[in-house]
Formats: structure tokens, C-alpha cells, sequence
């Protein structure tokens, strides 16, 4: 192998424009690599690559550059060089940076198609975003229920150039339904006279090109398969989609449901990339409900300042109940939350997820609330026994409370059709918190004589 | 064939447990053989889980070889629990050999020792050193995932030849979509497409349209690491070396989808202050949910003793200004809030956008001018809500108050935004080690800027 490109070396051969060493470089390394290099490359010289290069590769190239780079591009080609670059690129790598694109330059793409491209376009662009039919495909390999094995490998020859894989081929009768599947080495194995719907597999698992990415994603999941292929309403073969889109699907609704967790409002594009504007409007709303509800906590304590000023030990332990609280409740939700979206938990596990935080809460409860006298005995020797007792079986209480609340909390948002992750964490921390200072401020009046 | 082709779908009767287990008390082999021939083997799968044990077994004798072990590799483990103690050492051969590796190595690891011991006994001489070797790879490494069965090709090879090996080799090959290149020392020196080698003339030398610029991962590295490379590099399969660059394995792109969903639970859990859980919710049990989420609870409740020392040792300006306790509690809050948004955003960062410690000057920076902002907004909202709505409080005291929110959200994004880097420093996981202490740390910040504003103010 050849050592590895360096970022001067790459740059020395597009300033002095050595054509010959930088095709030999393009066919030699991998694209990736090669696009982050050309990333930081002026327009003009983006646009000697694009002469120099061979149509497919600098196509290739393209796709994997920044939506900003990918733009003053665009705005910089010849319809001509448009249209040349769309014949070399696949429909689900064309839609991927036609939605960043701002209409103008969507309708220059669209001028500059041949027919046959401009429909196809136009169809994935009509399926809404986050829908299977907009991420797939329309570039595979159809075979016909009447194909031979050697007349469906000439088809592979000829349909396969343009096809983003030829590893599952799909059978389609006369009204283009799809009625079979085949892997291509059970082509490659079979006999030539052999017909493809004797071996074909019938059992074919589709989505439906109106599904969410989600399903598709859980569909990909489940059957472990490398390629699904699209149908619409009537059973008729419109794309495929392969599993290499579904890992990004899969890290976005990851980044979203974290967001979501820790109070932000999903936002779009990476933390390098976002501005300050967006990153700050993704958390500001969070933030502002949170500490507005936060008044009722600080109505409580209030509702309490007597008791707090006769025994002003109560205040220094309010911090710790409420953030035990906060990460009791947390920690339950967050398990219902992941088991909502990866395990098919509902609301039929209402009693399951009571049951279990209650057996949970006893037990940590317990653990915690022999840590607590222990470390408050230690800490604060100032303090009487009795204050430690109450302050540990608030501690106790409140990881019931905590618990329980934050594994329903999930399954309420669900019935009120409301997204779990929102929902259910940013609003544990204020309600855990509320209920925890209530249950303390009454144990004190009550145990501590006042 | 023109029936054939528009029913298929039809042509599938509904199956349910009750029907296969009825054909199986009157043996009726025909249905239950066509059944697994026809049905996709996940769904059948989800049947045979819920048979009754004596059916089960039963099911097992009828199956053809390999259906039966296709069937297995989709059962829930204690189905296969049950198979492996109730199965005799030869039917438990002849299963194993019909496994890709990479599925019986899954098989393998959820089973208790006893049964591991019993099926290694079961297995030929030559399955049973390729098992031991599998069991030698440590937990989510690429070793323990791969799958041994796959193409080799040799660099000298002609597209005809390796047409040839393809054919040969690929019957039992996991994926033949890439074949890996090899040369005469047997180490890897490219790749190329079965695409590519279909749309060669039969005289060309492989080396010369293969690629040479490939990606790996070595057998001990993590299996995230193979999963940041597929997904960047947009490849459905990448080859597993050892130190001398031997291809020992492959792994393929549908088992880094389910690497991809158990990173991010284990990344979520770690954020939520809990030690990663294995397995859903509704199959772990109450003990080992426990011992996922107990340390956590008590470092930081431990760890809690600061913040109410900050509190004590405040106590007499509490007792001079009672309403100073009223906000404490927001306070903390919008601290953890901030913090733990920081943190969620680098922490995201640093999995999924390759961020590293390169990036910590422009993350402060960042954080630092998203937090003014933040801060500003906060700041007017706060003021007018103590001014407006708690008139016993006073303006003095709501602006104090603000003033504070302000500190502290800058503090909080900070810290939060940092945190995650510095745990890469320390070589720890960014997800376990910073999100549960930053509400510790941001909530003793912004009592101390509490405190120290409010004294300051009072001394006026």
C-alpha cells in the first residue's frame, strides 16, 4: 500500500496542476479522504478538477462535499456540466444535497436534467422528508418473472453499471409487482438454463415508500438484511434502500432522542457547523419553561421558611435530595425512554415498569438511606441523630417517588401521543424536585418537633 | 408462472404457534418443512420461540440442517439454552457446521459456561480451535464480531481465476459483494467489488483494477471504531487484520447497524449516570438494573456533601435574608440544565463528528458566546418574573438573582462543554465520565457565585 496522502503534497499538485499525478491520485485514494482535502480548495480549482477529472469520479467527488462548498458550485457550473454530473450520480445521492440546496439553484438542477432524470427527481422529491420514499433509490436491478439465469446476468451486465448494488436483484411480473427476490452469488451459482423464479426467494420484506425512516431503520434491524426494497400502494417496485443509509438514520434519531434527554430541541448539522444562533434557540426554550417552573419549588421552600430558620440544618441538605431526586428519576426514565424506542416497550408495561421501580426504589432506597446517616453522622457531627434520620428517609421516599414518576412519566407522554424523550426528562428534574422538598419540609415538622 | 408470480404473497397461509404446534403433535412434516422453506426465517423464528419444550425439540429432529440452524441463530438465548442442554452432542454438530461464524460466535457468548463446554466438546477438531479462538477475542472488540467466512483473492489472479475462487469459496462465504486482496505472504494489499470483477474481461490481473486505498480495523480494536469507518466511509463490509496484516475476518454492514443502536444506548445510559445496562429493560432483572444505577446515585449524593457545605457555611446569610433559600433550588436547576445541554452537544461531537481535543478553543469559544446570549434572555425573563410576580421580594434582589443565572450559565457551558474533552485526556469515556459529575460541579459553582453576589450585594 502507498503511504499516506498529505494534506501539502495534495495541495502542491492543484497549484502547480499537475493533471496527470492528480488523476492518478483520484483513482488511487479513497474519496473520503480525498473530499476533505478538497474541501479547502478554492471554486476555480474545484472546477479544474471537475475538467480534468472523469465525469463518475468527479461526481463521486462531489457528493461527499460540504452543502456550502456543494452550493457555490452549483452556482458555478455550466447546465451542461450540471447535467453531465446528474447522469453519474445516483437518486438517492442527487436528493441528499438537493434539499440543502435554496430553491433557485434547485430549479437550476431541474432545468438542467434530461426528462427522464427531471421526473425522477421530481417523484423522490415528492415523498416527504424522513419517508422511505424519499431516501431511496431508483437505481437497481430489476429482473423479469420470465428470465433465465443467463439472460438475467446479461441484464445484471447492462443495468448494473448505474445500479448502487447488484448484490439483490428483484422480479417484477408484466404490471411491474414485485413478486420475488434473489441474491446475485445464487444467480452466479446456478445453472444457465435454470429459471430465476424457480430460485427465487417469494417471502420478500418491502416498506412501503410512505413509511417513516424509523420503521425502515427497525425493519433493517430485525431482519439483518443489507438491501430492502420499496413498494408503493399497489405492490409495484419503485426503489431500493441499502443499509449503509440506514446507519446515519439510526445515529441522527440517537443524536435526537440524547437532545431531547438533556432539554435541547433537536437541531440539525453538527456542533462544529451550527452557528450560535441556532445552537442557542435549540436550548433557550428548555431552559426558560424549566426555570420558570422552577417557581414552585421556590414557593415551597417559601410555604417553609419558618421551619427553615428554626433549623437551619434543613438547608444544607436540600441540594442533595434534590439532586438525588433528579438523578433517581432520570436514571428510570431514561431506561423506559431507550426500551420505548429500541425494545417495543408501551403503555401495556404500565404495571411491569411500577412493579420494577418500586422493587428497584426499595433496595437503592434502603442502600441509600444507611450511606446517608453514615455520611451525615461523619460530615456534620454538629447535626442531632434525629435530623440525620429524617433527611436519609427523605432520601428513601423520594427514590420511590423518583423512580416510579420517571419510569411513568415515558408511557403518559406516549398516550398523550407526545414524543417520550422530550417529554418525559427535562420535566422529571422539576417535578422530582417539587414532590422531594415537599415530603422533606413535612417530615421535619412532623419528627422534629417544631 | 404467471399465477405463481402474482400470488406469491397470498400463497403464505397465516401460521400461528397453535397450527405449528398441532402439525408437529400429528407429523405432519410436509407443512412444517414448507412452512420454514417459504416464511422469512426472523418471523419463523419468533414462533419456535414460543413452542412448548418437548415441541421444540421435536421441531429441531424434523428441520433440515440448515434451516434448523438458520432458524437458531434468530432464537431469543434462552431458547437456545434450552436446545443446546436437551440436544445430543452429534445433532449439535451438525447444527454448528451450518452456522456462519460470526452468528454461532453470538450463539456462543450469551450461553453459561457448562453448555459452552458441552458444545466445544460437540465440535470437530477444526470448529472447535476456531471457536476457542473467537471465545480468546475480548468483549465488543472486532474479533469477537467478525465473521470468518468470506472471499480471498490473489493479487496475481486473472478476472477468470477469480471468478473461479469466487464460486468456489462463496458458497460458504457470508458476503461475496467484496473480495479481499491478498499477495503471496498472504497479507491484505486491496479490495475490489464481485461488481468489478463482472464487468472485467476475463484476461485482466485483478491487482490492476482493484483498490488499493482500503480501510481496516485489527482484531483487538473496538467494534466502534469499525462502525465509525463503514459509516464514514460508506463501505457494506470491512476487513478485521492481525499485526502482520493477515485478513483474519470480516464484518459486515447489517451487524454494525445492531453495534451502531447498543453504542448509543450504552452511550445514553452513561449520560444518565448509569453504568451501561446489557439487555432491555423488561428481560434485565431488578438486580442487575440496581447495580447499574446505585454507584452513580451515591458518588453523587456523596459528592452532594460540597454543595451543602457551601450552604452551612452560608448560613448566616440566610438567616439575614431568607428568601435568599427560595431560589436555590432554580438556580441549581438552570445550572444542571445548562451544563448537561453543553455536554450532550460535545459529547454527540465527539462520537459521530470526529471532534477531538484540537477542537477545545473553539468549544470554549463557542460556549462562551452561545452562553451570553443565553444568559441576556434569561436575565430580562427572570428579572421581570421575581419583579413582577413576587413583589415581596423586590427588583434588588430579582436582579441579584438574574445576575447570577448569568455567571452561571456561562460557568455551567464552560464546564459542561470541557468536561467531555478533559475526559479524553484521561483516556476515560466522555459519556461516563462527564455527564453525572457536571450537575455536582455547576451546582457547587453557582451556589459559590450565589453566595458571593448576594454578600457583596448585601454589604452595599
Amino acid at each position: 500500500m502507498r503511504k499516506k496522502l498529505h494534506k501539502k503534497v495534495f495541495r502542491a499538485l492543484i497549484e502547480g496542476r499537475k493533471f496527470q499525478e492528480i488523476r492518478d491520485t483520484f483513482n488511487y485514494y479513497n474519496m473520503v479522504d480525498l473530499a476533505l482535502m478538497v474541501e479547502d480548495c478554492s471554486v476555480d480549482q474545484i472546477l479544474m478538477l471537475f475538467k480534468i477529472l472523469k465525469r463518475e469520479i468527479s461526481a463521486e467527488m462531489f457528493t461527499y462535499l460540504s452543502n456550502t462548498k456543494q452550493e457555490e458550485l452549483i452556482n458555478a457550473f455550466t447546465k451542461l456540466e450540471i447535467k453531465g454530473m446528474l447522469e453519474n450520480l445516483y437518486s438517492d445521492d442527487i436528493i441528499d444535497f438537493i434539499e440543502e440546496l435554496p430553491s433557485n439553484l434547485v430549479k437550476k438542477i431541474l432545468q438542467s436534467a434530461s426528462d427522464d432524470q427531471r421526473s425522477e427527481i421530481n417523484l423522490l422529491l415528492s415523498y416527504p422528508e424522513d419517508s422511505a420514499g424519499y431516501m431511496m433509490t431508483t437505481d437497481f436491478v430489476e429482473l423479469k418473472v420470465g428470465d433465465s439465469v443467463k439472460r438475467a446476468i446479461t441484464r445484471i451486465k447492462t443495468q448494473g453499471k448505474v445500479a448502487e448494488t447488484i448484490s439483490n436483484c428483484y422480479i417484477v411480473n408484466e404490471n411491474r409487482t414485485l413478486v420475488g427476490s434473489i441474491r446475485l452469488r445464487e444467480i452466479l451459482f446456478a445453472d444457465e438454463e435454470e429459471m430465476i423464479v424457480d430460485i427465487m426467494d417469494r417471502d420478500v420484506i418491502t416498506v412501503m415508500t410512505r413509511d417513516d425512516r424509523e420503521v425502515v431503520a427497525n425493519v433493517f434491524k430485525k431482519y439483518d438484511y443489507s438491501v430492502i426494497p420499496v413498494v408503493n400502494d399497489e405492490e409495484k417496485l419503485i426503489g431500493i434502500i441499502t443499509a449503509d443509509d440506514i446507519i446515519d438514520v439510526i445515529y441522527e434519531e440517537t443524536t435526537e432522542d440524547i437532545q431531547k434527554i438533556a432539554a435541547i430541541t433537536p437541531m440539525e448539522g453538527s456542533y462544529t457547523e451550527t452557528n450560535i444562533i441556532e445552537m442557542a434557540k435549540s436550548r433557550v426554550s428548555w431552559l426558560i419553561i424549566l426555570m420558570v417552573s422552577a417557581t414552585f419549588t421556590g414557593l415551597i421552600i417559601q410555604g417553609y421558611e419558618q421551619t427553615l430558620t428554626l433549623i437551619p440544618a434543613l438547608a444544607a441538605s436540600m441540594p442533595m435530595i434534590m439532586s438525588t431526586a433528579g438523578n433517581a428519576g432520570s436514571q428510570s426514565s431514561i431506561m423506559v425512554i431507550r426500551g420505548i424506542s429500541v425494545d417495543n416497550m408501551s403503555i401495556k408495561d404500565f404495571w411491569l415498569v411500577i412493579w420494577k421501580e418500586l422493587k428497584i426504589g426499595l433496595v437503592i432506597g434502603i442502600i441509600l438511606f444507611i450511606v446517608n446517616v453514615i455520611r451525615l453522622m461523619i460530615f456534620t457531627p454538629d447535626v442531632s441523630i434525629q435530623a440525620d434520620l429524617v433527611i436519609s428517609f427523605t432520601v428513601f421516599v423520594t427514590i420511590l417517588m423518583a423512580n416510579i414518576t420517571g419510569g411513568l412519566l415515558p408511557l403518559f407522554a406516549l398516550i398523550f401521543k407526545q414524543d417520550p424523550a422530550a417529554m418525559a426528562s427535562p420535566l422529571i428534574t422539576t417535578i422530582v424536585d417539587a414532590l422531594a422538598l415537599i415530603v422533606y419540609f413535612k417530615l421535619a415538622m412532623q419528627f422534629l418537633a417544631i | 408462472m404467471n399465477e405463481e408470480g402474482s400470488g406469491f404473497m397470498e400463497e403464505i397461509i397465516e401460521v400461528n404457534v397453535e397450527l405449528l404446534t398441532s402439525w408437529i403433535k400429528h407429523k405432519e412434516y410436509k407443512n412444517i418443512r414448507h412452512f420454514f422453506d417459504e416464511t422469512n426465517i426472523v418471523d419463523g423464528a419468533l414462533l419456535v420461540d414460543q413452542l412448548a419444550s418437548e415441541d421444540l425439540l421435536h421441531l429441531f429432529k424434523i428441520l433440515r440442517k440448515d434451516v434448523g440452524a438458520d432458524v437458531l441463530s434468530y432464537l431469543s438465548s434462552d431458547t437456545i439454552e434450552h436446545l443446546t442442554s436437551n440436544l445430543n452432542p452429534e445433532h449439535i454438530q451438525s447444527l454448528m457446521e451450518e452456522l456462519y461464524s460470526d452468528d454461532l460466535n453470538e450463539i456462543l457468548s450469551e450461553l453459561p459456561d457448562e453448555l459452552v463446554t458441552k458444545v466445544l466438546q460437540a465440535a470437530t477438531p477444526e470448529l472447535r480451535k476456531q471457536i476457542n479462538e473467537f471465545l480468546s477475542y475480548e468483549d465488543s472488540t472486532c474479533g469477537s464480531i467478525m465473521s470468518v467466512d468470506f472471499v480471498t483473492l490473489k493479487n496475481s489472479n486473472t478476472v477468470a481465476q477469480a471468478m473461479r475462487a469466487v464460486r468456489r469459496q462463496g458458497k460458504l462465504a457470508e458476503t461475496i459483494n467484496w473480495c479481499y486482496v491478498v499477495d503471496d505472504q498472504k497479507k491484505l494489499i486491496g479490495s475490489i467489488s464481485l461488481k468489478d470483477i463482472l464487468f472485467a474481461k476475463d484476461e485482466v490481473i485483478i491487482e490492476e483494477i482493484m483498490e488499493h486505498d482500503i480501510h481496516f480495523v485489527y482484531t483487538h480494536d473496538d467494534q466502534e471504531e469499525a462502525a465509525r469507518l463503514i459509516s464514514k466511509y460508506d463501505i457494506t463490509s470491512i476487513p478485521v487484520i492481525d499485526s502482520s496484516k493477515t485478513v483474519l475476518g470480516i464484518i459486515t454492514v447489517d451487524d454494525i447497524l445492531d453495534v451502531v443502536e447498543e453504542e448509543a444506548t450504552e452511550d445514553i445510559h452513561k449520560m444518565g449516570a448509569m453504568t451501561p445496562l446489557v439487555g432491555s429493560y423488561v428481560e434485565s432483572s431488578t438486580k442487575s438494573i440496581i447495580m447499574s444505577r446505585l454507584p452513580w446515585l451515591l458518588v453523587l449524593m456523596i459528592s452532594a456533601t460540597f454543595t451543602g457545605s457551601i450552604i452551612s457555611s452560608n448560613q448566616e446569610l440566610l438567616v439575614l435574608l431568607p428568601s435568599l433559600a427560595i431560589f436555590i433550588p432554580m438556580l441549581m436547576d438552570t445550572a444542571g440544565n445548562a451544563g448537561s445541554q453543553a455536554a450532550a452537544m460535545v459529547i454527540r461531537g465527539l462520537v459521530v463528528d470526529d471532534m477531538g481535543l484540537k477542537d477545545f478553543m473553539m468549544i470554549l469559544f463557542k460556549e462562551t458566546q452561545v452562553s451570553i446570549l443565553l444568559g441576556f434572555v434569561l436575565f430580562v425573563i427572570n428579572t421581570l418574573r421575581i419583579g413582577l410576580f413576587m413583589p415581596q421580594v423586590g427588583w434588588g434582589i430579582a436582579i441579584m438573582v438574574s445576575l447570577t443565572i448569568f455567571i452561571t450559565i456561562l460557568l455551567a457551558n464552560l464546564v459542561g462543554g470541557a468536561l467531555p474533552l478533559l475526559a479524553l485526556v484521561l483516556k476515560q469515556d466522555p459519556a461516563s465520565m462527564a455527564a453525572p459529575l457536571i450537575t455536582t460541579l455547576v451546582d457547587a459553582l453557582s451556589l459559590t457565585t450565589y453566595f458571593l453576589i448576594a454578600s457583596y450585594f448585601l454589604r452595599l
